[in-house]
């Protein structure tokens, strides 16, 4: 498992928490692997959940429809960078 | 006109409650065993898959639950049954959420909690679940909620021969609408009901509605405190009049439940 | 099977009765506004009743949902039909099934703007027979002094549609010798948030079917119809309901199922419960929210399962998508072109969707229909379709 920094890290905790993942801990879900399909396993719900706790917590909007979303929710490494980027 | 005969063979029961987690565990409180030390935490029920579990409230869990119990009991493929599922009183923790944020400043509802707050979330989730495509029919009918809806589940199961699975479900109020709806107790309960010619060993019901105006919810045999409790203040336990009969099952009996305000149904087991 | 329709009445943006909603159909005239719910600062339209808050004088059973209920009850012929049957039946023998998603919700949510300083309800808002999903039949029971069973259906967006089948069957099985079903629904902050963090809605009118749709306008509206078994009354609209079908997608809670595999399910029952091929449908009013989604889910399944010669449309940029009040609003529409003639246009609607193909366009046609379908499709892919016929 590749290593999280520590906004991953952050960004990881706040995943655990809004989406209920029981089996997990923040620090365990690996920055590279695929967030939606055969990774972790999440879904659109999960996207639009995430959406608002970061649109709450770093005050950045991610709209489901926009063109960089999908690239943005591809990773944990891509959407904390995503986040970083439009802060 | 002559009302149809409205018989059924119930083929499998489920029930989950705090001090219950089985149709057998239930009966023995019934039956006046002790209750156990400590409550029940849960249900999980694993036959949501976990993406779903995760984000699954109480009344959904309680309802899948129960749901499950009696499919097994039954031995009948879940997706086979057209389902009819009930609550009283509805989910009143996310009520409570959705009411608090939006009186709030920041009125963002999360979309998870939006969607699980509809009626029929445990209905979905049993669907999604178990893979069933057949119709999943969510109701409500406040004090009367069990009545009509084993009436209503009857009714398809026998004017259109199909097997019905009927899950009654609530739990507990949360605190700003308990002065006015009081339960404070976990229930959930279920049938699995057959067309009366079903090749099946089970007990036969029988529901006949009557015209009646002054009807109330019969008296229990159980003199458990908690049964009791259970009984007066959570709708979806009003089954348990039926229940005491279908435990007891000797010979024909009858139990007379309100419908509404104008009519009773009569349900006889045997 | 077959069922009299014997009366039926709309309330919602587009128009207070049926004339009025008639009048809109054919003049064109959507009901729809910018929103302006106190409360919410969504940029999006809104199907409001306006006359709604002028009902405020139902004391223990005051709520905006109940108002709604009760404003719609007083349009037509409603409470002279049923009040005749009632006397002719007995109250017992009328039954009686609504449909709703939001119950009475818009009262607790005010409740909890207005609890006390130990945060509980005031006294004003201790209304247990409106705090609870039964609601909507248990007022309306009180409003039309009908004492025979009363259900409330909540299954969200197919609620107030799944009312006909359960009305129908009370009546086969020889319960209740009437039934009035109905459902309603009002504007409220759930709805408008809820949808909103779904990302479902629209800034914009709603176009259903459009390549360029972009999202819903919530709706509020009550309708009520009444329900007895054929030939039982000479005086019957000259409608009936002939099939209906019920299905679940079995897929997600609020996505539908991406092959409409639901859909098709409840589409076909209710043909085959009408004895009916796809060919002999004149016109269904679709369920059309203007989701990116469901639309062109529902869109393609029509061109599977219907000739050209079926017109489609979707009324919601009339009134807005008025969730658990949707089936009877949209059945009413469609059941009405047997009286009219006139099939209503997809209003709205500029451009196809590029991946669709079926028979729709945003003008109406003059048609004599013998067969109207209608589609309502809920969260948790609650799914039901409804067959309305000319009577012989």
């Amino acid at each position: 498992m590749a290593t999280q920094t520590e906004s991953e890290l952050k960004m990881a905790h706040l995943m655990v928490e809004v989406l209920n993942l029981e089996d997990m801990e923040a620090n365990e879900i690996d920055p590279e692997e695929q967030l939606f399909g055969d990774g972790l396993g999440l879904d659109s719900i999960d996207a639009l959940e995430i959406s608002l706790a970061i649109s709450k917590e770093y005050g950045v909007q991610i709209k489901a429809e926009d063109e960089g979303t999908r690239e943005a929710f591809a990773t944990l490494r891509s959407l904390t960078a995503f986040v970083e980027k439009n802060k | 006109m002559q009302a149809k005969e409205l018989k059924c063979k119930i083929a499998g029961i489920g029930a989950w409650g705090s001090y219950f987690d089985s149709w057998e565990a239930l009966q023995q409180l019934l039956g006046g065993e002790p209750l156990p030390e400590t409550s029940n935490k849960g249900p999980k029920p694993t036959i949501i898959p976990a993406n779903e579990r995760r984000r699954a409230p109480l009344p959904v869990r309680l309802a899948v639950e129960s749901s499950w119990q009696a499919t097994q009991s039954a031995g009948i493929e879940p997706s086979a049954l057209t389902c009819v599922f009930v609550s009283g009183l509805g989910d009143t923790d996310l009520t409570d959420y959705m009411c608090k944020t939006l009186a709030s400043e920041h009125k963002e509802l999360s979309p998870t909690k939006f969607h699980n707050s509809v009626h029929n979330a445990p209905a979905g989730y049993w669907t999604i679940s178990t893979g069933t495509m057949s119709a999943a029919n969510s109701v409500a009918g406040y004090e009367e909620s069990v009545s009509l809806t084993l009436l209503e589940a009857m009714i398809q199961c026998s004017t259109e021969h199909k097997p019905m699975l009927i899950t009654f479900y609530d739990s507990p109020v949360a605190e700003v609408l308990r002065p006015i709806l009081n339960n404070q107790e976990t229930f959930a309960f279920s049938l699995v009901i057959l067309p009366y010619n079903s090749e099946t060993d089970g007990t036969t019901v029988e529901a006949q509605v009557a015209e009646n105006d002054h009807a109330s919810w019969p008296m229990l045999q159980s003199q458990s405190e908690y049964i009791g409790r259970l009984y007066s203040d959570n709708p979806s336990a009003k089954v348990l009049c039926l229940a005491e009969l279908i435990a007891k099952s000797s010979g024909e009996q009858s139990v007379v439940m309100p419908l509404s305000k104008g009519s009773t149904m009569t349900i006889t087991c045997t | 099977m077959k069922i009299d329709i014997i009366d039926y009445e709309s309330c919602s943006a587009a128009g207070l009765n049926l004339k009025a909603l008639r009048n809109s159909l054919k003049q064109y005239n959507s009901g729809l506004i910018k929103n302006n719910l106190p409360g919410s600062d969504l940029d999006t339209w809104i199907g409001l009743v306006e006359q709604v808050d002028e009902v405020n004088d139902l004391g223990r059973w005051q709520s905006r949902n109940n108002a709604l209920a009760a404003l719609g009850y007083e349009q037509g012929s409603l409470r002279e039909t049923v009040t005749g049957l009632i006397k002719k039946y007995g109250a017992a023998r009328v039954g009686l099934v609504m449909g709703s998603s939001t119950s009475s919700i818009d009262r607790t949510e005010t409740a909890y703007t207005k609890l006390d300083q130990a945060a509980q309800l005031t006294e004003e808002f201790k209304q247990p027979l409106v705090h609870n999903p039964h609601a909507p039949s248990l007022f309306v029971a009180h409003l039309t002094g009908i004492t025979g069973p009363s259900l409330t259906i909540n299954t969200a967006c197919s609620s107030s549609a799944k009312v006909f089948a359960s009305g129908a069957r009370w009546l086969e099985a020889g319960i209740v010798d009437a039934v009035l079903v109905g459902g309603v629904d009002t504007l409220c902050l759930s709805v408008l948030h809820g949808f909103n963090s779904l990302q479902l809605l629209s800034p914009n009118p709603c176009k259903p079917f459009d390549q360029h749709r972009d999202g819903i306008n919530l709706g509020e509206a009550s309708g009520f119809s009444i329900l007895q078994r054929a030939g039982e009354n000479i005086n019957s609209s000259g409608i009936c309901l002939t099939g209906y079908g019920e299905s679940s997608d079995a897929y997600h809670m609020s996505h539908p199922h991406p092959d409409g595999l639901g859909a098709r399910l409840s589409m076909t029952q209710a043909l085959e419960r009408a004895n009916r091929h796809a060919a002999e449908i004149d016109y269904i009013n679709l369920h059309g929210t203007s989701s990116r989604a469901n639309d062109l889910i529902e869109g393609k399944l029509i061109s599977e399962l219907f000739p050209s010669s079926t017109q489609c449309s979707s009324t919601k940029a009339w009134m807005g998508h008025t969730l658990g009040a949707a089936g009877i609003t949209e059945a009413i529409i469609a059941m009405d072109t047997l009286n009219t003639n006139i099939i209503p246009g997809s209003k709205n609607l500029d451009t196809l969707d590029e991946a669709l193909s079926l028979s729709i366009k945003a003008s109406d046609e003059h048609k004599v229909c013998q067969h109207v379908m209608t589609n309502s499709f809920g969260f948790g892919g609650n799914n039901c379709t409804l067959l309305f016929s000319r009577s012989e």
